[in-house]
């Protein structure tokens, strides 16, 4: 009895502080492709430094966040997009879906890092890459090597073990396609990429499902992005994070202002927050790049020299050869699968 | 008192040229009667004859193509069921099973300006009437069928209404049941002096229980009078044959006022006294109307017939005669005999007897009636 | 006549004449409100959507440019073939296994007929995306029997991601839908037609071949209508064990959440629709010519008990239930499990959400809202449709028309009422002839209304038809009767329909509420960022690669289905002892 009116008690106390909330809280609604294991720990930064502003997040993969983003251009929902593929928000900005803004602290920034126009459309915070990852027990068990490059997944051995995401939908899957066709020209990058299909079991919606398949053993091998194999690891499962040889593919995950009829000042204060330095900090625990330096280890996993695994990405050619690049691909794999 | 007669003397229902037509198929045909106060009227006919439609037009639960209802010395031809205050009880009765007997009979008393004692007292009162004290307050599914009915009737005589419409309310009934519903429903009405109209294709109800019948076909009504009248002096074939039975002789002619010839058979009708020389004509008479006999006969009216068919009705015999007659055509005449008769005369088939068809007994149908087959 | 006097006293005053022709107004403004309603619910989306795939991303009219793009892509068209292909097999595999199972539940004497039926019925509680995953746990690389139990038996590797999981995943999701028609159809069998071929000396199989098929056929036709409808629209099982075999529900998928492309999702919403409609339409036909078949009067077939008959159908229907029970166990037990396959120790871990995409438990709760809520409007909203049409008199052109209407839905798979829906509630407006009408109903875009919008229209159709034979049932001259008594209708609706029918209402709303629990097409492109579902979150999550808590949070959604299954039970069965009394003699 005593409990249950203890309980009443606190729901009503709650109700209370909930409803109070709403009436002085100022809300926005952000759109992110940030990983769901990531946001909590920024947000709750956020709401430190500032409780007054209640923050809605719309978490999907890049290329769903994207196409949300993009569908709803004659009538924009969201008021920020956090962490999301500079490709992807370069596309929106030629959609004129962007507002330009300079967030305290730009000059802090690096260089290749933000949108190059004053004041930028798009900010980046961090930087994403290329990671393979292998479940040590599996291929133990299946007597195969690790693979260290991307010429080493051509292997006829690995025929049916490897999963990869799906380019479209999928950022990671995109900056991945993006840095083969970049590294060896179109023509000898999609001929990599035809020999690679003969040895794919699977292609994946999100970029961390390969990662996730990996370390449940269901596919051994899967390409993914270097955050997501060390995060697999720390929860228990068998997994290493290979960088590839040759270099990882990568995109730089930026900030953006929506263009709306009225934009609220939240947004702002928001999107000055997101490269302010103390989540920049929390950024730095998990990601070995930055947009802007922490002096901050970097994390357990990753290359000692992070920048210099990236290869060379232009995402100029990038987002104006998205639309193309992912037609090419889905006309040459998407059909995979009529029996074997 | 001047008013009050005038009031007895106007109908309390009047039906003026009521039609009804859906689509091109006219299910009414400028039907027209009246209704005097507290007079119980039976429509009678076939399925599909328009009878039903007559009912729903003048409750309103069909709007007329044409013709004006008036019912209580109102035009109501345009106002919807709900205002023409009248009473009705369907063949199914209709009534609501998740509510008691007694809720049942308070439905329409309930959210009307009544306060709740009155409505209890009305409603008991109306139980009472139709005899269902003590069953108030079971669901319709715990009643007898008689009872059901019952229910439905205090139903629609709970708004005390002008008019009160019974389609078809005995047909659902056991034959027993029926038969004792029939004597209740009348007593009642004429206690009441409830103007009734009731809807039946079952003569017999129609016979026991009306003031005045209606018969109708095709839309039409062909026959408008007393039970008596309609059993006795049927308008047409088909009334004659629609309401008990009937042996017709067609193609008769007419020889001189009143004497029909049909080949070698000669037959003198009071009924046909009217019809020139020469005119075609149906001869009918009831099989319960022609006088059979062993003792040879004569006279005028009375050929003689070879019994080909004895069939047992319970109260009686049903005879098929020959008439034993010179040249082709030998029509059969049928005749209703009591056992009696039957013992006393020693009837039995092949045997020939003699047939007394009374003239006064005999029904003329002028051509023009034509029809029937 | 002294009594006649006192029961003339009581000549009620009846309502004021002008409130009496307000209702004859009040059921014609409300029969056209029906029939507005399904227009902006379901002819202006469907319009809106249509006219996309005819435009091109600008909006400018191409045509059928938007099609013959779509047949050339070889990858695109060849999802037609493949939808047809696992649709036939399914129907095929559902329909047989279906009619199998309900000719034991209907036609032999086994003993445990309710509980092979219940069991057989899981299914629709559960959403088609665990179908997927429970074969993941089955069949997968790391799967139960691939693996033999953990090397305890020899292992079975079949190739799951496929065709072959797709097959399998629809037909447990079908099955179910074919042993309800089937049943029904083998239920109602004539027993003189038995006899009397048992008379000529006819052998079983002639008899089954002569009697039994044909008498069941509209039923049988009518099952495989509906198979090969759910297999060829739904989204979740080719979504999980699809691998690359790509489907038209896939596609839709892909094209607008993957690839941004909308008039291309219109394109093969189309592409998805016409098959469906096509169905519709034929089942439609086919139930018509056989109401005039079920008129003639029957006697009902008593089973007689045969042995060896009985006993190889109670281990033949056993079994498929035993196989229908280990597929959900299996999800059960892998939603349990620590780290597949590689700590099976068993805790709730995977029950926290935490960290995890989808919105976990907020979703949930949100689920059970939105499915409440969609049970609450859906069922009154069709009752009270059903009543409008079925219980007005004249008016037939208003009725026929909102007849038709109501029934539509049912052609409409939930990816495309899903798609229509962004089309049409998204608009900021039209332009008709230069002359801007904004959208009124804009506001309900991104909202808890819209959801439950497209959940109520989803699920409609059938709802529909419950009301209407339930409303069927009543005797037709009760608003008659009221009526003549001066009654306004919706009195009457009130204590007599509607207590009447209450079997019915419950049994409407608990079907609202099971699939507004489980779907995912029709939602997952509505819901919004503040009002994250399960069923979505199970489909994001398995995106994701988190399949043990996506199985988590599938089998919250059957735990909930299951509750309100129960509460269902114990509410008919309230009201069943209510009604006893009605029709106790």
């Amino acid at each position: 009895m005593k409990l249950l009116s203890r309980a009443l008690l606190l729901a009503v106390v709650l109700a209370a502080v909930a409803l109070g909330g709403v009436a002085r809280a100022e809300e926005i609604l952000v759109y992110t492709a940030l990983e769901d294991d990531e946001i909590p720990r920024y947000l709750e930064v956020f709401k430190k430094v500032h409780p007054e502003i209640t923050v809605k997040i719309v978490r999907d993969s890049t290329g769903i966040i994207t196409a949300k983003f993009l569908a709803e251009k004659d009538n924009p929902q969201a008021d920020v997009v956090w962490g999301t593929a500079a490709t992807s928000l370069m596309l929106a900005d030629q959609a004129g879906m962007l507002e330009p803004y300079a967030p305290k602290g730009l000059d802090k920034v690096r260089g290749f890092m933000r949108d190059a126009k004053n004041p930028p459309h798009w900010v980046g915070i961090k930087a994403w890459m290329t990671g393979f990852c292998v479940n040590t027990k599996e291929i133990e068990e299946l007597k195969l090597p690790t693979p260290a490059s991307f010429e080493d997944l051509l292997k006829p051995e690995y025929k049916g073990q490897i999963s990869m995401p799906n380019p479209a939908s999928s950022g990671t899957g995109f900056l991945t396609v993006s840095a083969i066709l970049q590294l060896k020209g179109e023509k000898a990058g999609w001929e990599y990429l035809d020999k690679l299909h003969q040895n794919i079991a699977s292609y994946t919606h999100s970029g961390s499902k390969p990662c996730k398949m990996a370390g449940a053993g269901e596919l051994p091998i899967g390409i993914s992005f270097g955050y997501r194999g060390i995060m697999q690891k720390q929860k228990g499962e068998p997994v290493q994070t290979v960088f590839p040889k040759e270099g990882s593919g990568w995109d730089v995950e930026a900030n953006a202002l929506v263009k709306k009829a009225s934009i609220k000042p939240a947004a702002k204060v928001f999107l000055d927050w997101a490269v302010g330095p103390e989540v920049m900090a929390e950024y730095a625990k998990v990601y070995p790049i930055t947009s802007v330096a922490t002096g901050a280890p970097i994390p357990e996993g990753y290359p000692a020299k992070p920048e210099a695994q990236l290869v060379k990405n232009d995402f100029d050619w990038a987002a104006k050869n998205r639309a193309r690049i992912l037609e090419e691909w889905s006309r040459r794999y998407d059909a995979k699968s009529e029996p074997k | 008192m001047e008013e009050n007669e005038r009031q007895a003397a106007r109908p309390q229902l009047r039906v003026v040229e009521a039609g009804k037509a859906y689509g091109r198929f006219t299910a009414l045909d400028r039907v027209s009667f009246n209704a005097a106060r507290g007079e119980f009227i039976s429509v009678l006919g076939p399925s599909g004859c328009g009878k039903t439609t007559l009912l729903r037009v003048i409750a309103g639960l069909e709007p007329q193509t044409g013709g004006e209802i008036h019912i209580g010395g109102r035009e109501v031809s345009r106002l919807p069921v709900s205002r023409r205050n009248v009473g009705i009880v369907f063949q199914s009765y209709a009534l609501f099973p998740n509510l008691t007997a007694a809720q049942n009979v308070a439905y329409g008393l309930s959210g009307r300006t009544m306060d709740r004692a009155r409505q209890a007292r009305r409603v008991d009162e109306l139980i009472e009437l139709v005899g269902l004290t003590g069953h108030g307050r079971k669901y319709p599914a715990q009643l007898s069928g008689g009872q059901q009915q019952r229910v439905a009737l205090a139903r629609a005589m709970a708004l005390s209404p002008d008019l009160l419409l019974l389609d078809e309310p005995l047909s659902a009934l056991d034959a027993k049941v029926r038969v004792m519903l029939r004597g209740e429903i009348r007593r009642l009405q004429r206690r009441l002096g409830l103007t009734t109209i009731m809807v039946t294709h079952d003569q017999e109800e129609a016979l026991t229980m009306a003031d005045r019948i209606l018969v109708m076909e095709r839309g039409r009504v062909v026959q408008d009078g007393s039970p008596h009248e309609i059993y006795d002096r049927p308008a047409t074939p088909f009334v004659a044959s629609f309401i008990g039975s009937m042996n017709f002789i067609p193609d008769a002619q007419c020889v001189t006022g009143g004497t029909f010839r049909k080949g070698p058979l000669v037959l003198s009708a009071e009924d046909g006294r009217g019809l020139p020389p020469g005119a075609k004509a149906t001869v009918a008479i009831r099989p319960e109307d022609v006088l059979l006999g062993v003792n040879g006969e004569a006279g005028a009216n009375v050929v003689l017939g070879k019994v080909q068919g004895l069939e047992y009705r319970g109260a009686g015999y049903r005879l098929t005669l020959q008439l034993v007659l010179y040249g082709e055509e030998r029509p059969l005449i049928e005749a209703e005999v009591s056992t009696e008769t039957l013992r006393r005369l020693g009837l039995r088939e092949d045997m020939v007897v003699s047939l007394t068809l009374p003239p006064e007994r005999i029904r003329i149908y002028p051509a023009t009636h034509g029809g029937h087959a | 006549m002294p009594e006649s006097a006192s029961v003339r006293i009581a000549a009620a005053s009846r309502l004021p004449a002008a409130a009496l022709d307000l209702e004859a107004w009040t059921r014609r403004a409300l029969m056209l409100l029906v029939c507005l309603w399904m227009c902006v619910v379901v002819v202006l989306p469907l319009a809106t959507l249509l006219s996309k795939s005819l435009a091109d991303a600008d909006g400018r009219f191409v045509g059928l440019d938007n099609f013959l793009h779509y047949f050339q892509n070889p990858s695109l068209s060849a999802s037609l073939g493949h939808s047809l292909a696992v649709s036939l097999a399914t129907t095929a595999i559902s329909v047989s296994l279906g009619f199998a199972f309900a000719y034991g539940l209907t036609r032999t004497a086994i003993p445990g007929k309710g509980l092979f039926k219940t069991l057989a019925l899981t299914p629709l509680f559960a959403p088609t995306l665990l179908n997927g995953i429970a074969l993941v746990y089955l069949f997968g690389r790391k799967g139960l029997i691939t693996r033999g139990f953990f090397g305890a038996l020899p292992g079975l590797d079949v190739d799951l991601y496929g065709p072959l999981g797709i097959i399998l995943a629809e037909a447990v999701y079908t099955f179910p839908q074919a042993v309800l028609i089937l049943s029904v159809a083998l239920g109602a069998a004539d027993a003189r037609l038995y006899e009397a071929a048992a008379s000529l000396g006819a052998s079983r199989l002639r008899t089954f071949l002569t009697v039994t098929l044909p008498s069941v056929r509209y039923g049988l036709v009518s099952a495989a209508f509906v198979c090969f409808i759910l297999a060829f629209t739904d989204f979740g099982a080719p979504k999980v064990v699809g691998g690359g075999y790509n489907v038209l529900a896939t596609d839709i998928y892909k094209q607008v959440i993957g690839q941004q492309n909308f008039v291309m999702g219109a394109v093969v919403s189309v592409v998805l629709l016409l098959p469906a409609v096509v169905a519709f339409i034929a089942d439609r036909l086919v139930q018509r010519r056989q109401v005039a078949l079920i008129a003639a009067r029957s006697v009902p077939l008593a089973p007689r008990p045969n042995r060896l008959g009985d006993a190889l159908m109670l281990a033949f229907v056993a079994l498929v239930c035993l196989a229908i029970t280990g597929f959900y166990a299996t999800g059960l037990f892998a939603s349990l499990v620590k780290v597949w396959p590689y700590d099976l120790s068993l805790g709730l871990g995977h029950y926290v959400f935490s960290g995890i995409g989808g919105g976990g438990w907020a979703a949930f709760a949100n689920s059970l809202a939105m499915s409440a809520l969609s049970a609450l409007a859906g069922t009154v909203l069709t009752f009270a449709s059903a009543y409008l049409i079925e219980k007005t008199r004249g008016l037939a052109p208003l009725r026929r028309s909102a007849y038709f209407l109501s029934l539509l839905p049912l052609a409409l798979p939930g990816l495309v009422i899903g798609l229509a829906y962004i089309f049409f509630f998204n608009a900021p407006g039209w332009s008709i002839l230069g002359v801007h009408l904004p959208n009124p109903f804009n506001f309900l875009y991104a909202t808890m209304g819209i959801l439950v919008l497209a959940n109520v229209v989803h699920f409609y159709s059938v709802s529909f038809l419950t009301a209407t034979t339930a409303l069927k049932n009543l005797d037709p001259e009760f608003e008659t009767v009221a009526q003549s008594m001066g009654v306004p209708f919706q009195r009457t609706f009130m204590r007599v329909t509607v207590p009447l029918c209450l079997p019915a209402i419950l049994e409407i709303a608990m079907y609202y509420f099971v699939n507004s629990m489980a779907t995912v097409s029709a939602v997952i492109f509505l819901y919004s960022a503040d009002i994250p579902l399960a069923s979505v979150a199970v489909a994001n999550m398995d995106d994701a690669g988190d399949i043990a808590p996506a199985c988590a949070m599938s089998m919250l959604i059957v735990g909930a289905n299951l509750c309100v299954r129960i509460l269902y039970g114990l509410a008919t069965r309230g009201v069943r002892r209510r009604t006893q009394a009605w029709t106790k003699r």
